[in-house]
C-alpha cells in the first residue's frame, strides 16, 4: 500500500491536471473535465484503477460536507428564513412529484413492484449537489434567483434523504424486525423511535449551541498561536467532528455542516474558514467527480445500450419537465427557469448511497441495483452537457444576456461591500467609522484576534485574517468592491498588500497608510495615487492650534495648515525623484522650507492689500502712485 | 434693554486697522454680542444651531464686514446662506426674526462721492445694499441704512478713532433704545442719523 499509494495519487492528480484545463478551455466546465478523467482512467477505457473507485467515492463524498459547510458559511441564518417558501415549497414539491410520478410509471409501464417503484421514485428525485453547486459557483450563478432556488430544492432533498433512510427498511419484503442489517452502523439504530428523535435532536442542538458558543473561545486561542497551519487543522477538525457525529445519530452529515456553516456565518472567523476548507473541498470534489467517472460500468452500457439510453434520458427528461413545471409555478424569469431546470435535472451522489442500502434492504436484485447504478452515475456525466446545451444553445434564444453576478436580484450571499478596509488599527478603524457614520459598508479585515474579539464585542463586524492572503481578500469580496483602504500597522506589509492588489485586483482603487517619508515614497513608486501619511495632517494640527495660542487668527492659521499640506504633498513627488541622489536630496529639502516660508507670508499679505473694495485705481496712478496700503 | 448681535467677518481681520476698531469700540457697549465668523469658522463649517439661537435672542443684528467686490465675504455669506434658513427664518413658519432690525457696517476704500451714478462705482450705495435689504424685508425685519466708513486706506489714525467712536454711541442708543424704523426712511447712511442727533 505504501509506494502504491503514490502510484494511485500520481493516477488520479495526473489525469485531472491533464483534463480539467483541458475542459475548462473548452468552455464545458470543470465537473465535466473531472468526470472525464474519471472515465479515462476507469476500468472500462485504460483501466489503471480498479474497484477501488467506490471506495475513493465513498472517502471524497467529504468534499460534499465541506461543501455544505461552506455554503452554510455564505449563508446567514435570517437568510435562510427568508427562502422558508422555496426549500419547503418548491423543494417539497419537486421531490414530491418526481417521486410519484417516476414511481407511477415504474410500476404501471415499466410493471416493477410497489415497493421497488416507490423507492425508484424517492431517491431518483434527489439531484447532485456537488455538480450543481460546483457549476454554479463557478459560473458565478449562485447570486441569481435560479441559483438561489436549485440551492432551497438541493437543501430539502438534503433534508429528506433521513425520513428516506427511514422509510427504506419500511419497503424491504424482508421481515421488519430481523432486517437490522444497516450498511452504517449508527448508536441510534437500537433505541426506541422516541429516543432516537431525542439523540437526533440533541445532536443537532450540540452543533448549533457547541457552533455560538465554543468555536469562538477555541479559534481565539488557536489564531493566537500566529500558527496558520495550526487554523487549517481546526477548521477540518471541526468538519470532520460534525460528519463522526451526524453519521453516528444517523443524519446527514452535509446537512449536519451546513447547518454548522449557518451558526458561524456571522462568526468573524468566517472569512478564514472559507478560505481554510476551499482548497480541501476543491480537491475532494474532484476526486468525487472522479470516482463517479470511473464507476460508470461501459461493459454494461454496451450490452444494453437502448434501455439505458432511454432510462437515463427518460428519468432526466422528467425531471426536467417537473422542475420547469415547478418554475413557472413559483413564478421564475424565463432565464432563471431554464437555468433553475437544467442544472437540476440529473439524479444526485445520494442515489448512490440509497440504492445501495435499499439492495442491503433486498428491496433490488442485483442485477436491477447494477443497472440502476449506471444510470445515475451516467446522468451525472451527462449533466455537464446538460448545462453546456441549455447555456450555449437554448439560453442564447430566450435571452441575450445569461444570468450573471451582476444581475438586479443579487443577494446577499457573499460580502459585498464597496469598500474593504486591511487593518483596523488605531488608523484604519477611525476611517471605517467615518465612513460608517456615512453610510458607507465597509468589510473589515484585521490579522490581530485579540483586536478582532474586542471589536465584536462593541458591534463591530470585523473579520480575522491576514489580509496578504488573495484567496482572504477574494472571499471578502475584493473582486467586487470598489476601494481597499490599506491601513496596516506594518508598513513593509502594505506595500506588499498594494502589490498583491495591484497584481490580482487591478480594478480596486488604492488608499494606503504610509508612516514615515522612506515608505511613502515606496508607495508612491508603486503607483498608489493616495497616499496618506499617517502623522502630517494631526501634527499640522497640532501647529495650527499652537498658532492659534499665539495669538494668529484662526482663519490665517487654518489657510497656513492648508498651503503647508498642499506644498509638501506637491514637493514630496520632488523629493521622491531625487531621494537617491544624497545632494539633490538636500538641496530639494531646503527649497521646499524656503518655497513654504515665502508663500504663507505671501497669502496673508495678499489676502490683505489685493481684494477690491471700490476704490478707483486710476486715481491711485494720478496721485504719484504714492504706494497707499488699503486697510478695510 | 435690546441686545445686540454685531456678526464680523474679515479673512484678514488682524490687518484691519479699521475693523478691529469697530470691533473693540463695539465690545465696550453692554449688551453686544460679537461673532468673529473667520475666526469661529476658519473651515466654513458653521453651527447653524448656536447661531440661530443667538439671533433669536437679539433685537439689534449688525453685518459688520469689508466691502469686497462690493459685497460681503464669502464667509459672511456661507452664514447668510446656512443660517438665515427657510422654516425659521422665512416661509410660512420661519417667523424667527420678525420685527428685529438689521443693517451692514461696512468698509470701503472709495470715497463717498464715488458711489454714484455719475462716479466711479456707477451705483449709490443704497443699490449694493439691495440684497440685504431684501434679505431683511423677506425675514419680516426692518432694514436701516449701512453705516460706513469710506476711503478706509487713507483713513489716519484719527479718522479712524472718530469713526469707531461714532459706532460706539449708536450702538448704545440702540441697546437702550429701540429704533423706530421710520425714523431712518430719508436717511442714505446710518453715519448721518448720528451726526444729526447724538452729535
Amino acid at each position: 500500500m505504501d509506494h502504491s499509494f503514490f502510484v494511485q495519487a500520481l493516477i488520479y492528480l495526473g489525469s485531472a491536471v491533464l483534463l480539467v484545463p483541458l475542459s475548462k478551455k473548452l468552455g464545458l466546465g470543470s465537473v465535466l473535465g473531472y468526470l472525464l478523467a474519471g472515465i479515462l482512467i476507469g476500468p472500462s477505457v485504460l483501466g489503471w484503477i480498479g474497484n477501488d473507485g467506490a471506495d475513493i467515492m465513498h472517502f471524497a463524498e467529504f468534499g460534499v460536507v465541506m461543501m455544505l459547510f461552506l455554503i452554510g458559511l455564505e449563508v446567514e441564518p435570517q437568510l435562510l428564513w427568508r427562502w422558508r417558501t422555496a426549500i419547503l415549497g418548491l423543494g417539497g414539491l419537486q421531490v414530491l412529484i418526481t417521486a410519484l410520478i417516476i414511481g407511477f410509471i415504474a410500476h404501471i409501464i415499466v410493471g416493477l413492484s410497489f415497493n421497488q417503484s416507490l423507492s425508484i421514485g424517492l431517491i431518483f428525485a434527489m439531484s447532485s449537489t456537488a455538480i450543481v453547486l460546483q457549476t454554479m459557483t463557478e459560473n458565478n450563478w449562485m447570486q441569481t434567483i435560479a441559483g438561489r432556488n436549485a440551492f432551497s430544492v438541493l437543501l430539502f432533498q438534503d433534508i429528506a434523504v433521513i425520513p428516506i433512510l427511514a422509510l427504506l427498511p419500511l419497503l424491504s419484503p424482508d421481515d421488519i424486525t430481523a432486517s437490522a442489517t444497516q450498511s452504517h452502523v449508527t448508536i441510534t439504530q437500537n433505541l426506541e423511535p422516541w429516543a432516537r428523535t431525542l439523540v437526533v435532536l440533541g445532536a443537532v442542538a450540540a452543533i448549533i449551541i457547541g457552533g455560538k458558543y465554543l468555536t469562538r473561545p477555541i479559534f481565539q486561542m488557536v489564531a493566537a498561536t500566529n500558527l496558520r497551519e495550526l487554523f487549517s487543522a481546526t477548521a477540518l477538525l471541526l468538519v470532520v467532528a460534525i460528519t463522526v457525529l451526524m453519521s453516528l445519530v444517523g443524519l446527514s452529515p452535509a446537512l449536519g455542516a451546513f447547518l454548522a456553516g449557518v451558526v458561524l456565518a456571522n462568526s468573524e472567523y468566517r472569512h478564514e474558514l472559507e478560505s481554510d476548507i476551499e482548497p480541501f473541498k476543491g480537491l475532494l470534489l474532484g476526486l468525487f467527480f472522479i470516482a463517479v467517472g470511473a464507476s460508470i460500468d461501459f461493459g454494461l452500457i454496451a450490452q444494453r445500450p437502448g434501455l439505458i439510453a432511454i432510462l437515463v434520458l427518460g428519468v432526466m427528461l422528467i425531471k426536467l419537465g417537473i422542475l420547469a413545471f415547478l418554475s413557472r409555478m413559483f413564478r421564475m424569469r424565463v432565464d432563471q427557469f431554464l437555468l433553475f431546470a437544467f442544472a437540476l435535472a440529473q439524479v444526485g451522489e445520494f442515489a448512490f448511497v440509497l440504492f445501495s442500502f435499499a439492495k442491503d434492504q433486498h428491496i433490488f436484485s442485483t442485477e436491477l441495483f447494477n443497472l440502476l447504478m449506471v444510470v445515475v452515475a451516467a446522468s451525472m456525466a451527462l449533466s455537464p452537457v446538460f448545462m453546456l446545451v441549455m447555456e450555449k444553445v437554448l439560453m442564447p434564444l430566450v435571452v441575450k444576456k445569461i444570468p450573471h453576478r451582476n444581475g438586479p436580484e443579487a443577494d446577499a450571499f457573499e460580502e459585498n461591500n464597496p469598500v474593504i478596509i486591511a487593518g483596523y488599527g488605531r488608523f484604519g478603524s477611525v476611517t471605517g467609522r467615518f465612513l460608517k457614520a456615512n453610510g458607507i459598508n465597509t468589510t473589515v479585515l484585521d490579522a490581530n484576534s485579540d483586536r478582532v474579539e474586542s471589536l465584536r464585542k462593541i458591534g463591530i463586524k470585523v473579520y480575522y485574517g491576514d489580509a496578504l492572503r488573495i484567496d482572504l481578500l477574494k472571499s471578502a469580496g475584493a473582486d467586487r468592491a470598489r476601494l481597499i483602504i490599506i491601513a496596516l500597522d506594518d508598513s513593509a506589509q502594505v506595500l506588499q498588500l498594494v502589490n498583491t492588489v495591484k497584481k490580482h485586483f487591478p480594478n480596486l482603487h488604492i488608499i494606503a497608510r504610509a508612516h514615515g517619508l522612506d515608505d511613502t515614497y515606496e508607495l508612491m513608486d508603486a503607483g498608489v495615487l493616495h497616499v496618506f501619511r499617517e502623522t502630517i495632517d494631526t501634527s499640522l494640527r497640532a501647529g495650527t492650534e499652537a498658532l492659534k495660542i499665539m495669538g494668529v487668527r484662526a482663519y490665517t492659521a487654518q489657510r497656513a495648515y492648508d498651503l503647508f499640506l498642499q506644498h509638501d504633498e506637491k514637493s514630496l513627488k520632488k523629493m521622491a525623484a531625487a531621494r537617491h541622489d544624497k545632494k539633490k536630496y538636500i538641496n530639494a529639502m531646503r527649497s521646499r522650507i524656503e518655497e513654504l516660508e515665502t508663500l504663507i507670508q505671501n497669502d496673508i499679505h495678499e489676502r490683505a492689500i489685493h481684494t477690491h473694495t471700490g476704490k478707483d485705481m486710476s486715481e491711485v496712478r494720478k496721485e504719484d502712485e504714492e504706494t497707499v496700503e488699503e486697510e478695510d | 434693554m435690546n441686545k445686540i448681535l454685531l456678526v464680523v467677518a474679515h479673512p484678514a481681520l488682524e490687518k484691519s486697522r479699521n475693523n478691529i476698531r469697530l470691533m473693540k469700540a463695539a465690545g465696550n457697549v453692554e449688551n453686544v454680542i460679537i461673532r468673529d465668523l473667520y475666526e469661529l469658522y476658519p473651515r466654513f463649517s458653521i453651527n447653524t444651531a448656536k447661531e440661530q439661537s443667538l439671533l433669536e435672542q437679539s433685537d439689534v443684528i449688525i453685518l459688520q464686514h469689508p466691502f469686497y467686490w462690493y459685497s460681503i465675504p464669502a464667509l459672511m455669506k456661507q452664514y447668510l446662506d446656512m443660517v438665515f434658513t427657510h422654516g425659521w427664518a422665512y416661509g410660512k413658519e420661519g417667523n424667527k426674526l420678525e420685527g428685529k432690525v438689521l443693517f451692514n457696517a461696512l468698509t470701503t476704500s472709495g470715497t463717498r462721492e464715488s458711489y454714484s451714478w455719475e462716479a466711479h462705482n456707477r451705483f449709490p450705495l443704497s443699490a449694493y445694499m439691495v440684497p440685504y435689504n431684501q434679505l431683511a424685508h423677506v425675514c419680516r425685519m426692518h432694514y436701516l441704512p449701512p453705516f460706513v466708513l469710506h476711503e478706509s486706506g487713507r483713513a489716519d489714525a484719527s479718522a479712524s478713532a472718530r469713526h469707531a467712536r461714532q459706532f460706539k454711541l449708536l450702538l448704545k442708543r440702540f441697546s437702550t433704545e429701540r429704533p423706530d424704523p421710520a425714523q431712518f426712511k430719508e436717511l442714505e447712511y446710518l453715519n448721518d442719523y448720528e451726526v444729526e442727533n447724538v452729535l
